[in-house]
């Protein structure tokens, strides 16, 4: 059979294509789906995914501006720090502790 | 005026004179019976809730086209952009990419079944409006003023799309001939 003859048989099936008849309990169901409450809608999965993606790109930007702070901080003691360093009480023994200046 | 909530009755009447027109309306277009029977169910309930809708301007049936293919659109366009969202993709156990098996209308003879089913896969790759105005015109024999009419098109914008359709219609087949493989 050559292409064309082919091609006109398939486009000529479309008359073999005859009605069917639909579901007979169609319009109970409908009926049935009309009685149901509609349910409260739902979060789509794809809204939640998109969100908990997010959520972790803002955690780990916080994270890594956190580490850069830390980083870049420069290496002064603090005040409190500052203090247990003059007075020498970071160390452990009683009898070197600078105690003169109390 | 279309009004079924105090006449149950009138409403049942209603979906039996009508749901096998829709129903194979929708099946054609989007070749899934199961899919096919949910629209329709849906088309109804629409019908059911905003009546108002309906303003007398075109016969019911008309409008009652226009609501299925608006489903199907919809649906269609769902079912098509499900496999691309990244999401998806990303969580998708793979079973969704498999290509959807033949299409055997519940309509064709055993004879005909194996030239169908190269007509609906053919049809398939036809752009949405060609398809739609094939199937009307082809399947369910409406003339081109009713199609206009479904379609909220000029009679002239229907025979462009027809003409259309048939050319594609037989390029695509013409791609598919199996003497050729």
């Amino acid at each position: 059979m050559n292409k064309e003859k082919w091609i006109d048989n398939i486009i000529r099936s479309a008359g073999a294509v005859q009605p069917v008849t639909s579901n007979p309990w169609m319009a109970t169901r409908i009926e049935a789906r009309l009685q149901e409450r509609v349910p409260a809608s739902r979060l789509s999965l794809q809204w939640l995914m998109t969100a908990a993606a997010i959520m972790i790109i803002l955690a780990a930007m916080n994270i890594a501006v956190l580490r850069k702070n830390i980083a870049e901080r420069p290496a002064v003691p603090s005040g409190v720090q500052s203090v247990i360093n003059e007075y020498g009480w970071s160390n452990d023994d009683p009898y070197s502790a600078n105690l003169s200046k109390q | 005026m279309l009004q079924f909530r105090d006449d149950p009755t009138a409403y049942r009447a209603f979906i039996l004179e009508h749901q096998d027109r829709v129903f194979n309306l929708v099946l054609n277009k989007v070749q899934q019976p199961e899919d096919a029977e949910e629209i329709t169910q849906d088309v109804f309930i629409d019908v059911f809730r905003k009546p108002e809708a309906f303003r007398g301007e075109a016969a019911v049936s008309t409008w009652l086209y226009r609501i299925a293919l608006n489903k199907c659109i919809d649906h269609l366009r769902k079912k098509n952009s499900r496999g691309k969202n990244l999401f998806t993709r990303l969580f998708s156990s793979g079973r969704e990419k498999e290509e959807p098996a033949d299409f055997i209308h519940p309509g064709v003879l055993s004879e005909n079944r194996e030239q169908t089913v190269f007509l609906f896969k053919a049809l398939k790759q036809l752009p949405g409006k060609q398809h739609t105005a094939w199937i009307l015109s082809e399947l369910d024999n409406r003339t081109n003023r009713e199609i206009s009419e479904i379609m909220a098109l000029t009679v002239p914008a229907v025979e462009s799309l027809l003409f259309r359709a048939r050319q594609n219609l037989r390029k695509i087949l013409s791609g598919m001939y199996p003497g050729e493989k």
